[in-house]
């Protein structure tokens, strides 16, 4: 029944002389670039060739950087047995503009910097307030160590929690009749306060979803050195309307956006106008979510085969980078 | 396939491009515009991504991977154009383009009061006939985040049907 709200766009096309246009500047740079490629292979300029090896030193470098990672023990060599590391994405965080400490391991884009929000303004209560969650999916990050039997995170903060994927949580079959400790092999919510499910099964046969949970135990079945959990870990960042300060916040995004709606609804969106509401937009969302990140923090506490324990805790904020406000995780 | 540099190869690297060009221009202006909701913007696009074909020199003779490929790389330059506008105070439409961009003409009312984020994966799986995995790679998101955004904005979609049958009556 969807599908039929998208059928009008079939009448898109692309103006005939517009394609034209934009074949013969793909041709034109297609052969700019096959004689500069001829010049560098003919070894005539050796500009290039210099630039080209000093840039491959400093990739080299670079590679070498990320890969022994940002915390400080893997540099000075203080790792240590039944101890362990956590790796980010902060050396490629700083390459997009945002200035980071010694102690920020990792940062994540938030809505000013061009990742996506949710304002879900068709759950907005009589108030007009709207509920507010932003996801960031947190790609690089990594717990290194030897003997690691399990990682159990926790987040500390009010409105702030985990959307986690645990293997078996996606199928293409039909959601099986089993409990949630059954199904999951990799991860558990035992230690949660609050968790939520959000599995179903699509008409077209599909189950997908998330489990949200402030909580939650990986089990590191393969005795893995090195556990990435990029493609099923998600730190949230949600806003209540029962504090004063948040509320505030709440409203004006609710306030924007519907102008946005209206603005463009009406058909010619005056550009400036546009933009501004945009901005407004952003800076609410940053505002609201510095007040929920305000003292945020998350435990990572390792347990390792021989029976000991490790806690690290990360302070979780938002920073300025070139392209506006980034989630930060920071070591404390 | 990785090209050389002779004139054959440029050549023959000039034909590929043109024939990717020709067959995606559709798909990648249609992207761009239900992302962007205006016209001008979903050519500038259009144009961004032919070139980035040059550049960028990915494998044309693997057709699932090209279009995947493609997509992701609309999507990609949709999402700067936004982080472009949230830095720049833009000029306002000179009122003969803005007349040739009411989004309504080509967009349903429906699919307009829709946030562009659950616009943009429900056009992938219902338009462009996607799977979840494939709109997963494109966006960069887990396949279980497609997942709950293809219903929540299917549940938001019909949310809005039904307030506007109600209205009709």
């Amino acid at each position: 029944m969807y599908k039929k709200y998208f059928e009008k766009l079939s009448d898109i096309k692309v103006p005939e002389k517009l394609v034209e246009e934009t074949v013969m500047m793909a041709r034109d740079k297609n052969e700019a670039k096959g004689l500069s490629d001829e010049t560098r292979r003919s070894g005539y300029s050796f500009r290039y060739l210099g630039t080209a090896a000093l840039a491959a030193c400093l990739a080299g470098v670079f590679m070498l950087t990320v890969f022994f990672g940002a915390d400080k023990s893997s540099w000075q060599g203080e790792k240590k047995e039944n101890s362990f590391i956590i790796t980010a994405n902060a050396m490629e965080a700083q390459n997009l503009g945002v200035d980071v400490s010694d102690t920020v391991i990792g940062a994540y884009a938030g809505e000013s910097a061009g990742s996506w929000a949710m304002y879900e303004n068709f759950e907005k209560t009589s108030e007009e307030v709207p509920a507010y969650f932003q996801s960031y999916c947190l790609n690089s990050f990594n717990i290194e160590g030897e003997g690691i039997e399990s990682v159990t995170f926790r987040a500390n903060a009010k409105g702030t929690y985990f959307a986690i994927s645990p293997d078996g949580y996606y199928s293409s079959d039909t959601l099986p009749q089993t409990s949630q400790a059954e199904r999951f092999t990799d991860m558990s919510l035992s230690n949660s306060a609050y968790s939520a499910e959000e599995l179903l099964t699509y008409q077209d046969g599909l189950s997908y979803g998330e489990i949200y949970c402030d909580t939650f135990t990986y089990h590191n079945k393969d005795d893995r050195d090195f556990i990435n959990l990029c493609n099923k870990l998600e730190f949230v960042v949600e806003g209540d309307s029962k504090y004063p300060e948040q509320a505030a916040c709440l409203k004006k995004l609710w306030i924007y956006e519907e102008e946005i709606i209206s603005e463009k609804a009406e058909g010619i969106p005056s550009g400036e106008k546009l933009g501004n509401l945009y901005l407004e937009l952003a800076e609410a969302s940053d505002e609201l979510q510095e007040l929920v990140l305000k003292d945020a923090t998350v435990d990572v506490v390792v347990n390792f085969s021989d029976g000991s324990s490790e806690t690290k805790t990360l302070l979780m904020g938002l920073l300025s980078g070139e392209n506006g406000k980034w989630l930060t995780i920071s070591m404390k | 396939m990785k090209f050389g540099t002779d004139k054959n190869e440029t050549n023959k690297r000039n034909t590929l491009i043109e024939k990717a060009i020709r067959k995606y221009a559709d798909t990648i202006y249609r992207i761009a515009y239900q992302y962007t909701g205006n016209f001008s913007d979903a050519q500038d696009i259009f144009q961004e991504v032919a070139l980035t074909l040059v550049t960028a020199n990915p494998p044309f003779e693997d057709e699932h991977y090209l279009r995947n490929w493609i997509c992701r790389v609309t999507i990609n330059k949709c999402k700067n154009l936004k982080k472009y506008r949230l830095l720049h105070i833009f000029e306002p439409l000179d009122e003969n383009v803005a007349a040739n961009v009411r989004e309504s003409d080509c967009l349903s009312d429906e699919l307009l009061k829709l946030p562009k984020k659950y616009r943009t994966v429900l056009y992938l799986f219902y338009f462009e006939e996607f799977s979840i995995e494939e709109i997963s790679n494109i966006l960069g998101i887990n396949p279980n985040t497609v997942g709950s955004q293809l219903r929540r904005g299917r549940e938001r979609l019909r949310k809005i049907i039904e307030e506007g049958e109600d209205n009709c009556v």
